[in-house]
């Protein structure tokens, strides 16, 4: 078995939503993180707040170039699976595709050989 | 009105209620979602939220739907504690993941709150306290304890023993149901009807224990006894549970509770059966009494509670003492001893016997009771004896009797209802 990252993107800004919509999304994601917690394929994750800061070597912090309209990281999901098959079809029901310019990318998780 | 007096006027009343009327429910739902190896962060989690409320309500005035804040706020703690220990704590197997993770927590803690979810959390709360590794006492101070809201102060007072012995005993059943329950769930297949027959036990002797005049307060009895029928109502709304001996049981309870304000008079002393004004006895108990005795008269089992809820139906349908059917509760105490031939048992059968025989023959029917030198520390049986004879005029056979039964019980009622017969004779 191994662990597989999911990284969600989305439009920055797309995820204002008034309180029922907010519900009705959480209720969506719950189902889905739910059907993979279901088969004992969930290891975590969690989603980020808008914004955040950059910072380069020699610890210069700058505020991210996270404009409006541009495609941003939102969350992130870590799960269990056979191969990347199996990743992807996991993938399939999350509610990300709904939001504007959503995205998920599946990254396998390294094992480092010493 | 200052807030030190509105807290002690109308807050802290209150709080007393719902703690005894809703706390049992929280802790079950909490129990649910922090897992059954966190029981004590349950109880811990609900006695804050009372505290809590205590402090708010003073503050603040008493909110509209007191019950409904107490919910809110036992939710929003729970998430704190869940945010506060996700990287330390596993909480229930089924759906610790999804309590740890932000994109899951808030609605799978509105499931867990559902009211349909918490009915049945009461219900797997039973099954997992009526544990068979916990002991029996062990198990009915943990339901007083968890599921009927009773501080260890008043379990102390209904066992007549201390709150260190009490605290011992929750300590050793907490422990157990720990080690045992691996998750709040009702069980299934053939596991359900052994650990059901568990279950309806216990309750049966919790009921035990508010019916017998041990008590100091008929307010905890009268409490008790209500606890019970509502847990058991939990079992007979339930598909699973909702077993012809389920129905027979909550029948007995009913039965016997319509006549609990009977059984003591304006003084507290303790009222005979014969005695007993009938006009007080509770006409809607004892028809609900008898719509589950009927539900509970399909299928072929005769357990022991559709028995003795057919005895305590022959008393409460009698209109005068006198009026009682002594042959058939006699027909049912022959079945009864069949099916379980134990001393008690057949000590009250030989109370029919003297209604129907006299009081010889009762004495008779005592003496043949095999291994009745086990009841001899009982003290209805010396009771029971020093009845029969002094209505024999065996005035000093009576005198001893009456001496040990005096000797023996354990509550004030008891005992001055016994010194009085001693004094008659």
């Amino acid at each position: 078995m191994k662990e597989y990252l999911l990284v969600f993107r989305a439009t920055e800004g797309a995820n204002r939503r008034n309180e029922s919509e907010a519900a009705a999304s959480m209720e969506l994601w719950k189902n889905w993180i739910g059907s993979i917690a279901q088969n004992g394929k969930l290891v975590g994750g969690q989603p980020l707040v808008a914004g955040g800061k950059l910072m380069t070597k020699g610890g210069q912090v700058t505020d991210a170039p996270f404009a409006e309209g541009k495609e941003v990281l939102n969350g992130y999901l870590m799960i269990k699976a056979d191969h990347f098959e199996e990743a992807q079809e996991l993938s399939k029901g999350c509610p990300i595709f709904d939001d504007k310019g959503g995205s998920l990318e599946i990254r396998e998780i390294a094992t480092m050989n010493m | 009105m200052n807030s030190e007096s509105t807290a002690s006027k109308t807050v802290l009343p209150l709080i007393g209620s719902l703690t005894r009327s809703e706390s049992g429910k929280l802790v079950a739902v909490l129990t649910r979602i922090f897992g059954t190896h966190n029981l004590s962060l349950a109880e811990d989690t609900v006695q804050d939220v009372l505290i809590k409320a205590i402090e708010h309500w003073t503050a603040n005035g008493v909110p509209d739907n007191p019950s409904a804040w107490l919910f809110t706020a036992a939710r929003n703690k729970a998430i704190d504690t869940i945010r506060k220990y996700r990287r330390q704590k596993v909480f229930a197997t089924d759906i610790t993941e999804l309590l740890a993770s932000e994109y899951t927590v808030a609605s799978t803690l509105n499931d867990c709150f559902r009211n349909d979810e918490i009915q049945d959390d009461q219900l797997r709360m039973m099954f997992a306290c009526c544990h068979p590794a916990i002991a029996r006492e062990g198990q009915i101070a943990l339901i007083m304890k968890t599921l009927c809201g009773f501080s260890i102060a008043q379990i102390a007072r209904a066992f007549i023993t201390s709150t260190d012995t009490i605290e011992k005993r929750l300590y050793r059943a907490r422990n157990a149901f720990r080690e045992h329950n691996s998750a709040l769930e009702i069980p299934t297949g053939d596991a359900l009807q052994s650990r059901l027959a568990n279950v309806l036990e216990t309750i049966y002797l919790l009921f035990n224990e508010a019916h017998s005049t041990s008590y100091h307060s008929s307010f905890i009895r009268q409490d008790l006894a209500h606890d019970t029928i509502r847990l058991c109502t939990l079992l007979t709304a339930n598909a699973a549970t909702r077993l012809p001996q389920t129905d027979a049981l909550l029948a007995l309870l009913y039965f016997h509770t319509s006549r609990l304000c009977g059984r003591t008079d304006e003084h507290g002393d303790l009222v005979l059966l014969k005695d007993q004004p009938r006009s007080l006895w509770d006409r809607d108990m004892i028809e609900k009494g008898m719509y589950h005795l009927a539900k509970a008269a399909t299928g072929t089992e005769m357990s022991r509670y559709h028995l003795e809820a057919a005895i305590a139906y022959e008393h409460c349908k009698a209109a005068h003492y006198e009026d009682t059917d002594w042959k058939t509760i006699l027909s049912y105490y022959d079945v009864l001893a069949r099916l379980m031939p134990s001393q008690v048992i057949l000590l009250n059968r030989a109370v029919v016997i003297k209604e129907l025989q006299g009081a010889a023959e009762a004495l008779e029917c005592i003496r043949k009771i095999p291994g009745i030198d086990y009841l001899n520390e009982y003290y209805l049986l010396h009771a029971i004896l020093g009845e029969l004879n002094m209505e024999l005029g065996k005035k000093d056979q009576a005198r001893t009797h009456y001496e040990k039964a005096h000797r023996l019980c354990a509550s004030d009622t008891e005992k001055r209802f016994i010194r009085k017969k001693i004094e008659q004779l």
